[in-house]
């Protein structure tokens, strides 16, 4: 069950209710009276009570109304239509005028505090959201619903995170199921995480499933993948490296923004000369991101083994001042975990990020996992003895 | 996954919601709560009749986190279209309810039904107002579809919904002729909003992972073989039990199988968690050592703890002693 609509009055019932709405906005009850209404819904003359409604239901009534009285009445409004007509309809078909009242009456840029009362973006939001739920899931009117909601974020700038989990979890199936083209749902796709204007790791996790589903297939989807990634805050993003990705960028090799990335998740070195003017991207930001990698690539070309370092064995740094906030930074952004010895000008290992990406010969790490999976599971039968033996002892003890 | 579009809060006829503060709501159901109304709603749907009960629990300022901590069945008596909620014995059992949680409320109301009908408003509607129910916040509904539209019991199907007004408000007054009337608005669009369910604590979790485990016998019972492995133990066994399907599986995967997204995922993911393991591990002599300290620390904790308890309640008799000497030589 999704949304279900729940009316207690009859018909008849509910267009009085509405008809006083429009009467108080109105200021006169020349509206209700010119309804006529008989005395039994079998008797009303449903296509002129139709017209006559839609048509004095129009954005300049609605606006009069204040957020809390507007998406009651709204909802009213759809079901006496529904019930007039049919739902198919009032809903589901994009050229309704439930659709059209519904636009006019969006706010088209961020309120401000003396808009508290006027109809807002998120109310707008939740009508798109109920109606949604109301029609069927192969509905292709869906799609178009989904294209309005980002709009409505676009123009209002509500958080992102409000609707990341919802959509991005959800979006896909949805738009397969109302039987969206491909282009369609690439475009729709892209829209939406480009709203995200704190380039999440969630976001980039949702472009991570999306290019495993989709190929990438033009420069623009490309661009916006590099350039998402590289304004992210989440340094490591080698996770986004998938087949489909590896092989974009592989026939894209040529291209600055690639070159740029392509470096990036290899954990090399970023100068500025890398940056051709055309390209609009934080400099120091991408560097310093690019710093914290080299780092952890040094790291984990070492030994599995190998677990200490001296500062003076670090390279790309001039200092060990330089070197100590690299390293909090690399903590921080969960690349590396250790302890730091300033005294002794050492840095103790505990776990590092690899690089990963698909596309590459990754034999050698497949081979470290299964000997270390090896050497794990052996040393499992000595934590349980231990533990055993340490029980055994603290009764012993215990009784003696 | 839910299929369903959640976005913000709907517009709902509750005085303690703000419309500034609009968001997705998020419903947390605790497992003992949700043991709870499965055993309400498995005892007392057989006879095929609606019922329903009470939801207890926390919510937060903004409304838009809400836990559900316990629930209780209410009476009903069911006849055609109408319908009676005993609400002495919901007052008097909340009341009860209250006096050991006094920060929990009632949140809203659970019902299993594989439809949503008038009735079902009209008991949305009676939690929503009056005191002692979820006013002045929105009820939530959940519904525990059990038994299908053919009667059949089916897996639990468990949903929650929000009830968005539709039309005027409740409360609204229509003069008509010299008479002063006032519309009840019972109309909702009930919306779902999204569930999960959550462990309180580690023991609850643990508890509710060998229940769901137990096999249920052909004659209802539930098996009560009792293993005699500690938690850890177990815990080991499993942990050495999937590291051995690992082992197994990257022995038999090709160069093919290794390429796919998801085998680089998940080699990544191993990578980066396990392949500078502490060293500790495998060197059992050391091992030892520390985990004897670390118990040895432990004992000597308790034994301190102990001590300063039993010197806290030496002292406490000492001073009413002396008092009580004090009051004798006085007199």
């Amino acid at each position: 069950m999704a949304s279900v609509i729940v009316v207690d009055n009859d018909l008849i019932g509910s267009i009085k209710e509405y008809s006083s709405v429009i009467d108080n906005i109105n200021n006169s009850n020349e509206f209700s009276s010119s309804l006529n209404l008989p005395q039994s819904d079998s008797e009303l003359n449903k296509q002129e009570l139709f017209e006559k409604i839609n048509n004095e239901s129009n954005d300049e009534k609605f606006k009069k109304l204040t957020d809390k009285e507007f998406e009651p009445t709204f909802y009213l409004l759809i079901h006496i239509l529904s019930e007039l007509s049919t739902r198919d309809q009032v809903l589901n078909d994009f050229n309704s005028t439930i659709y059209k009242k519904l636009i006019k009456v969006t706010p088209s840029q961020p309120q401000s505090l003396k808009d508290r009362k006027s109809i807002k973006s998120t109310t707008i939001l939740s009508i798109y959201s109920t109606i949604f739920n109301l029609l069927p899931t192969d509905s292709n009117t869906r799609i178009y619903i989904l294209k309005e909601i980002l709009k409505v974020i676009k123009a209002s700038k509500i958080e992102f995170n409000l609707i990341e989990k919802n959509i991005g979890n959800n979006l896909i199936p949805w738009l397969k199921e109302a039987n969206c083209n491909e282009e369609e749902i690439k475009e729709l796709f892209w829209n939406f995480v480009q709203l995200d204007s704190n380039y999440s790791k969630k976001s980039l996790n949702l472009i991570k499933n999306f290019t495993h589903l989709y190929k990438i297939t033009s420069d623009l989807e490309l661009n916006n993948l590099i350039t998402f990634a590289l304004n992210s805050k989440t340094v490591d993003v080698s996770f986004l490296i998938n087949n489909n990705v590896a092989e974009c960028l592989k026939s894209n090799s040529s291209n600055d923004l690639a070159k740029i990335f392509n470096k990036y998740i290899h954990g090399e070195v970023i100068s500025e000369s890398d940056f051709k003017e055309s390209i609009n991207l934080p400099k120091q930001f991408i560097i310093k991101k690019s710093k914290i990698l080299a780092l952890a690539k040094d790291f984990s070309n070492e030994s599995n083994e190998r677990l200490s370092f001296d500062y003076k064995e670090i390279p790309n740094v001039e200092s060990s001042f330089e070197l100590e906030e690299l390293l909090v930074d690399a903590i921080k952004s969960g690349v590396i975990e250790g302890k730091l010895n300033q005294v002794d000008e050492k840095f103790y290992l505990t776990r590092v990020n690899r690089f990963i990406v698909a596309g590459e010969d990754n034999e050698k790490n497949w081979n470290d996992i299964k000997s270390t999976l090896q050497q794990w599971k052996e040393s499992l039968n000595n934590i349980n003895e231990v533990v055993k033996a340490a029980r055994e002892n603290i009764v012993n003890n215990s009784s003696a | 996954m839910s299929s369903f579009m959640h976005l913000v809060r709907p517009n709902v006829l509750a005085p303690a919601v703000s419309s500034q503060n609009t968001g997705p709501i998020s419903v947390k159901i605790h497992s003992s709560a949700l043991l709870t109304m499965l055993e309400i709603v498995s005892k007392q749907v057989l006879n095929n009749k609606r019922v329903l009960g009470s939801l207890l629990g926390y919510r937060n300022e903004d409304g838009l986190l809400i836990e559900i901590r316990d629930a209780f069945m209410v009476p009903i008596n069911e006849n055609g279209d109408s319908i009676t909620i005993d609400e002495p014995i919901h007052k008097s059992i909340y009341q009860l309810y209250k006096k050991s949680h006094p920060k929990e409320m009632v949140l809203g109301w659970f019902g299993s039904s594989n439809k949503i009908d008038d009735n079902t408003s009209l008991i949305h509607d009676f939690y929503s107002k009056g005191v002692d129910r979820a006013y002045p916040h929105p009820a939530i509904y959940l519904n525990i579809e059990y038994l299908n539209e053919q009667g059949q019991i089916i897996s639990p199907k468990i949903m929650t919904y929000i009830g968005a007004n539709i039309g005027q408000r409740s409360g609204t007054t229509n003069v008509s002729i010299g008479w002063k009337t006032t519309t009840i608005n019972n109309s909702y669009i009930f919306t779902p909003v999204p569930n999960e369910i959550i462990n309180n604590t580690i023991s609850e979790k643990i508890a509710f992972n060998k229940f769901t485990k137990q096999n249920i016998t052909n004659n209802t019972s539930v098996s009560s073989e009792v293993s005699n492995l500690s938690h850890l133990e177990e815990q080991l066994n499993n942990l050495q039990e999937n590291i051995k399907i690992m082992i197994k599986f990257i022995e038999s995967t090709n160069e093919q199988d290794r390429s796919k997204d998801e085998n680089i995922d998940l080699i990544r993911q191993l990578s980066n968690s396990i392949l500078n393991k502490p060293q500790l591990l495998t060197n059992p002599e050391n091992l030892t050592k520390l985990f004897n300290d670390h118990n040895q620390d432990v004992i000597m904790i308790e034994y301190l703890t102990k001590a300063i308890k039993d010197q806290i309640e030496l002292s406490s008799r000492l001073t009413a002693a002396a008092e009580a000497g004090k009051d004798t030589r006085q007199m």
